[in-house]
């Protein structure tokens, strides 16, 4: 009798012991000592600030320059070469946003004294002329440019409002105020597919057949949360993320992905970029704080050693597919800015 | 680098027999008079030093050219029960720590029963034992627990019967299958090096 109770006590320490183990254990993730043992060492080779908080990165045109809105506004070549810091308009003043419209870099900027501010200037030479037609002292959130268009979001005396550039560059420009319906909070992303534009509004989704006509709320895709991101791919299908998931809609309506969590908390999806050519395309979604999505294939990116990444907080992205190495940049939340070089296979990563 | 590696583990395990070869011009008739443990007595040992990573191998015999963790350190309490002058029973508790090329850090706590055999050779005396049992390994969000197998031995200068002072030279074997992907699977294969006071009671 004694006997076999010893033989049970056995097998349930076993048992426990095996659960205690497989608990442990992420089978999505490679085991410690393989994974250290194909780690690289991370270089560090383009003189960007390793602790600063990227909110864009963008490229002047395929084989142009990178842009950087980390405070300060940064640029290099493409090929090689450090980073440099680009003078701001005023002195003291932080760049929060950078876009390409029309040829031009358009940066917006806090002041000293945290009024906004948004300023264009050529590529190169820069010189720094100011952006009319918005109301005096707003603080810049969005830049998106869209085609032949330069959406603008603002904050100015409580109000949000979304401005709709064509041209920047003249005097008095002509901007249409889109934000008659949209004032419960910030524009958080534009997108046009199609003939239909897209906007994001908290965890309201907003669409018009016209820019020029009232956006009306979309009640398609409904959300607990708020919507994260609007990206429009090469091949027409619209992304958008919330609440852990991602949307997809290719012109035939919204389709949801499976819920993402990690440890229990769902994913929040922060912008994101397609690739091309590695071969084929994918689109990554970048996160607030556990690195980028594969959005086809839902795979946690990148490899898990990289913790500045793994755990990061992706806040922009970059693709650029025009040199000899296809290039992906990642610009981090206190963590500086991240470069991708695929190396046929797989990223390889190095801070800038 | 590989070869200047080796010579110098080879040359602290070298230092570590000293005390037996120079023990073997002594009196052999003196130490086989010793007895100093006995049935029931006790000992607590505590044991700090470095952990060298030697490399890694995979099930199917490679080895890989370098395992990408620095020189780290290691401390192990060792609690045993003696069951005569030469055999001790124990239970060891120890814990590493070593950093990757990318700065994270690789953590183990084996937990393990040992079998000891002791050799007294006065003043010293040279206890060859066999660690086993479970290795929680930590690296970044993976966690395992794996076998783990650590033969080892010490040389210990007895500075009275109750306190012994020396040092330590432990292999860890951790085998890591992974049967998910076979080709992840890896053995670890780790050296400690380190000094240690032990308690008898």
């Amino acid at each position: 009798m004694n006997r076999n109770r010893n033989i049970v006590l056995k097998i349930g320490c076993f048992l426990i012991l095996a659960l205690v183990m497989l608990s442990c254990t992420d089978t999505n993730l490679s085991p410690v000592f393989y994974a250290v043992e194909h780690e690289k060492s991370l270089v560090d080779d383009r003189g960007f600030p390793d602790d600063a908080v990227v909110q864009r990165i963008i490229q002047n045109v395929p084989g142009g320059n990178y842009f950087a809105a980390a405070g300060t506004l940064y640029t290099r070549a493409p090929g090689g070469g450090t980073w440099s810091p680009i003078s701001a308009p005023v002195t003291g003043a932080l760049c929060t946003n950078v876009e390409i419209f029309s040829g031009q870099l358009v940066a917006a900027f806090l002041l000293p004294d945290d009024t906004g501010a948004l300023y264009y200037s050529t590529v190169s030479p820069i010189s720094w002329n100011p952006v009319s037609g918005l109301p005096a002292g707003a603080q810049i959130g969005l830049l998106r440019n869209i085609g032949t268009e330069l959406f603008v979001s603002t904050l100015s005396g409580g109000t949000y409002n979304l401005y709709d550039y064509t041209n920047i560059t003249i005097p008095t420009v002509t901007t249409t105020n889109l934000t008659a319906t949209m004032t419960t909070g910030p524009i958080s992303d534009v997108a046009l597919a199609g003939t239909t534009y897209w906007a994001t509004v908290g965890s309201t989704l907003y669409s018009s057949a016209d820019i020029f006509n009232t956006f009306a709320a979309d009640s398609t895709v409904s959300t607990n949360g708020a919507f994260d991101g609007l990206f429009l791919s090469s091949g027409g299908t619209l992304y958008l993320a919330a609440d852990g998931k991602f949307y997809t809609n290719p012109g035939t309506g919204w389709v949801a992905s499976s819920s993402i969590t990690v440890e229990g908390n769902s994913v929040q999806f922060t912008t994101f970029v397609e690739t091309s050519g590695l071969p084929g395309s994918h689109v990554y979604a970048g996160t607030g704080g556990y690195g980028y999505y594969d959005t086809s294939t839902l795979e946690r990116l990148p490899f898990y050693t990289i913790s500045a990444l793994y755990d990061g907080a992706i806040l922009s992205m970059l693709y650029d597919g025009s040199g000899a190495t296809p290039v992906l940049l990642l610009g981090t939340y206190n963590s500086g800015l991240w470069r991708g070089d695929w190396d046929g296979a797989n990223w390889q990563w190095k801070q800038e | 680098m590989r070869t200047r590696f080796f010579v110098n583990v080879l040359m602290v395990l070298a230092l570590l027999i000293l005390p037996l070869s120079a023990s073997f011009g002594q009196d052999q008739g003196k130490q086989a008079q010793m007895n100093i443990y006995s049935l029931g007595q006790q000992t607590i040992a505590v044991s700090a030093g470095l952990f060298i990573p030697l490399f890694f191998q995979s099930f199917d015999g490679q080895y890989s050219s370098t395992t990408n963790l620095a020189l780290g350190g290691t401390a192990t309490l060792l609690y045993g029960f003696h069951l005569d002058n030469h055999w001790l029973v124990g239970l060891s508790v120890s814990g590493m720590f070593s950093q990757s090329v990318q700065k994270n850090f690789l953590y183990q706590v084996p937990i393990c029963v040992r079998g000891s055999y002791s050799f007294h050779i006065f003043p010293f005396e040279i206890p060859v034992y066999l660690d086993l049992g479970m290795d929680i390994v930590k690296y970044r969000e993976q966690a395992h627990i794996n076998f783990i197998l650590k033969p080892g031995f010490s040389t210990l200068w007895k500075y009275n019967l109750s306190w012994g002072f020396g040092l330590n030279a432990v292999y860890w074997w951790v085998p890591q299958p992974w049967p998910a992907d076979p080709i992840q699977g890896r053995m670890g294969n780790f050296l400690e090096i380190t000094a240690t006071a032990q308690y008898t009671f």
